[in-house]
C-alpha cells in the first residue's frame, strides 16, 4: 500500500547512532542464545550483574587461587534445537559432560573441537580417518564457538583415453562445521557440532528455528559438474524429527539426479504422537545431502545423522555423504504432551 | 578482519540505518533500539559461520531482542516522549499513531511497508503464518491512515 508507505516515509529523518563498535566488542557469553526462546535479561541488567560479579571476583580473587578446583563457566540458553551431534538433548550433553568432568578417557576427545569434526567426518560422513585424504582446520574460535573446515586434498582423476569414458571418483564438497560449548565453557566443556554446510547445498533454515507444524523447509542443490559422470551420483533432502525412538518421525524427498529443490512438508499428525513423550517442541534437524545411490536400489540409502547417546563409540555410517548440510531446529506440535 | 566479518560488516552498511528506524518506531525507546542492533549484529559476528541469509537473520533477531524487553517492562510499547533523543516533524505523530496499533500489527506495518522485509521474513519474526501477516498488514495500515487523517484534521 503506497499510502501507509508514503506516510511512513519521514522515519527517514531519523539521525541514527553508529553500534557497529558496540557489536564487535559485546561479550555474549552469559546471555547465549536465550532470543530462539524469548527469553532475555535487559542489557542493564547484565551490565548490573556483570559490574557486581566484577567486584565480587576482585575480592574473591585470593580466595579463588587458595582453592584446588576451581568451577568451570556454565553457558544458559536452550540446547535442543541448537546442537545436533552427537546430542541433541539437555538430558544427553549433561551425561556425557558428567563423564568428561570425571575424566573417563573415552569422552576426552569431545573437548577438542577438530576432534569431534574429525569423527564427525568419520562417523557421519563416511570419509575414514584424515589419513584417508582429507583436512580439518579451525578458522575461527571464541568464546565456545568454533568455525572448523573439513576438506578433502585434491583427487587424480584419470584422463579419458580416446573412445572410453571418463572413470573419475565422486566429487567431494568442503564442509563447513559450527561447533559449540553448549553447556560448560573453557577447557573442560564438551564441544558438540552445531551445523554444517557444504557449498551448492542449500537449506533455508538457520539453527534454532522454530518450524511449525504444516509450514515447510526449502532445499536447493547444485550438483557439482564432476558429478555427473559418476554413476548413481545423486541428492536427496529430508528431516527427522524427535531424538530418538520412541518419539521419531521422519521423511526424505529423493533421491534426485540433477540440480533441483524440494520443499520438506512438516506435517506431523500430532495424535499419532501423543503419549510418545516428544513434548511441544522436540529437537530435529533438517539436511540436505549428495551420495552414490545405485539405481534401482531404493531411495532409503541416506542415512540421518545417527545419535551418539553417552559412552559407546559411534557406529560409522554405511555409505559416504560427498557433501552434507544439516541443520537443527524445533518443531512446534502445539498441545502435544 | 576476515571474509565471515566482512559479510556482517557489509549487511551493517547496508541495513543498519533503516534497522535501527524500524527497531526505533516498534520499540519507542532508542536505547532499546541501540542495545537490541548492537546484540544482533554481535551474534551475527559469533554465529556468523552458520547463518544463511545474514540480513533476514539480523533483522528477525534484532526484533526478538527488542520485542523481548519491551516484554520484560511489561509493555509492548516504551514512551518516546521521556527520551531526550530529537525527533523531526512529523515523527513524534506518526510515533503516536503506530503506538495505538496492536504490536503484531505495528510490527507488520513498521517491517514491511517502511524496511521493505518480505511477508515471509515477517512471518518467522512474528511466529505466524504469510496469510496471518497479510491480515495484520491491512489491518495495521487502515488504522495507521485513520489516525493520522484523525490527527491531520
Amino acid at each position: 500500500m503506497t499510502d501507509a508507505k508514503s506516510r511512513l516515509s519521514p522515519l527517514d529523518r531519523l539521525e541514527t547512532p553508529d553500534v557497529w563498535r558496540r557489536a564487535t566488542t559485546l561479550d555474549l557469553r552469559s546471555e547465549m542464545d536465550e532470543v530462539a526462546s524469548g527469553h532475555r535479561s535487559s542489557k542493564r541488567s547484565i551490565a548490573g550483574i556483570v559490574a557486581f560479579a566484577v567486584f565480587i571476583a576482585a575480592g574473591a580473587f585470593a580466595w579463588q587461587a587458595l582453592r584446588p578446583v576451581t568451577r568451570p563457566e556454565t553457558r544458559r540458553g536452550p540446547i535442543e534445537g541448537a546442537i545436533l551431534w552427537p546430542e541433541r538433548t539437555t538430558a544427553m550433553l549433561a551425561s556425557v559432560q558428567s563423564l568428561a568432568d570425571s575424566g573417563d578417557p573415552s569422552v576426552a576427545w569431545r573437548l577438542d573441537p577438530e576432534e569431534v569434526a574429525t569423527r564427525f567426518a568419520e562417523n557421519v560422513l563416511g570419509w575414514g580417518s584424515p589419513q584417508s585424504g582429507y583436512r580439518v582446520s579451525t578458522t575461527q574460535e571464541e568464546a565456545g564457538a568454533a568455525t572448523v573446515v573439513v576438506d578433502r586434498l585434491p583427487i587424480h582423476c584419470p584422463v579419458p583415453t580416446p573412445g572410453t569414458t571418463p572413470s573419475c571418483p565422486p566429487p567431494f564438497a568442503e564442509e563447513t562445521l559450527t561447533l559449540r560449548q553448549a553447556g560448560t565453557l573453557g577447557e573442560t566443556g564438551v564441544w558438540s557440532v552445531a551445523s554444517v554446510r557444504a557449498p551448492g547445498l542449500d537449506l533455508k533454515l538457520d539453527p534454532g528455528d522454530v518450524i511449525q507444524n504444516g509450514d515447510d523447509i526449502e532445499a536447493r542443490w547444485h550438483l557439482p559438474a564432476a558429478g555427473e559422470a559418476v554413476e548413481g551420483f545423486a541428492a536427496s533432502a529430508g528431516y527427522e524429527m524427535g531424538a530418538g525412538y520412541p518419539c521419531e518421525f521422519e521423511l526424505m524427498n529423493g533421491p534426485i539426479r540433477s540440480d533441483g529443490s524440494t520443499r520438506l512438508d512438516v506435517s506431523v499428525n500430532p495424535g499419532a504422537l501423543l503419549g510418545n513423550h516428544c513434548g511441544p517442541l522436540p529437537a530435529s534437524y533438517a539436511w540436505v545431502a549428495t551420495s552414490v545411490i545405485p539405481r534401482g536400489e531404493g531411495s532409503s540409502m541416506f542415512l540421518p545423522v545417527p545419535l551418539y547417546q553417552g559412552s559407546s563409540t559411534p557406529t560409522p555410517p554405511t555409505s559416504v555423504l560427498y557433501g552434507l548440510t544439516v541443520v537443527p531446529m524445533l518443531i512446534s506440535l502445539p498441545g502435544n504432551e | 578482519m576476515d571474509n565471515g566479518q566482512e559479510r556482517v560488516a557489509a549487511v551493517y552498511r547496508d541495513q543498519a540505518q533503516r534497522m535501527w528506524r524500524a527497531l526505533f518506531s516498534f520499540a519507542g525507546d532508542p536505547d532499546i533500539a541501540s542495545d537490541a542492533m548492537a546484540e544482533a549484529f554481535a551474534r551475527a559476528l559469533r554465529d556468523r559461520g552458520a547463518i544463511r541469509d545474514l540480513t533476514a537473520w539480523t533483522w528477525r533477531v534484532a526484533f526478538r531482542i527488542a520485542a523481548s524487553e519491551l516484554r520484560r517492562r511489561h509493555t509492548m510499547t516504551a514512551s518516546f516522549e521521556d527520551s531526550t533523543y530529537e525527533l523531526p516533524d512529523p515523527v513524534p505523530e506518526l510515533l503516536t499513531a503506530l503506538r495505538q496499533l496492536s504490536p503484531n500489527q505495528r510490527v507488520a506495518v513498521i517491517l514491511h511497508d517502511y524496511a521493505d522485509r518480505p511477508t515471509g521474513e515477517v512471518a518467522e519474526i512474528l511466529g505466524c503464518s504469510r496469510a496471518t501477516v497479510y491480515v495484520h498488514l491491512s489491518q495495521g495500515r487502515r488504522r495507521l491512515l485513520k489516525l493520522l487523517e484523525d490527527h491531520d484534521d
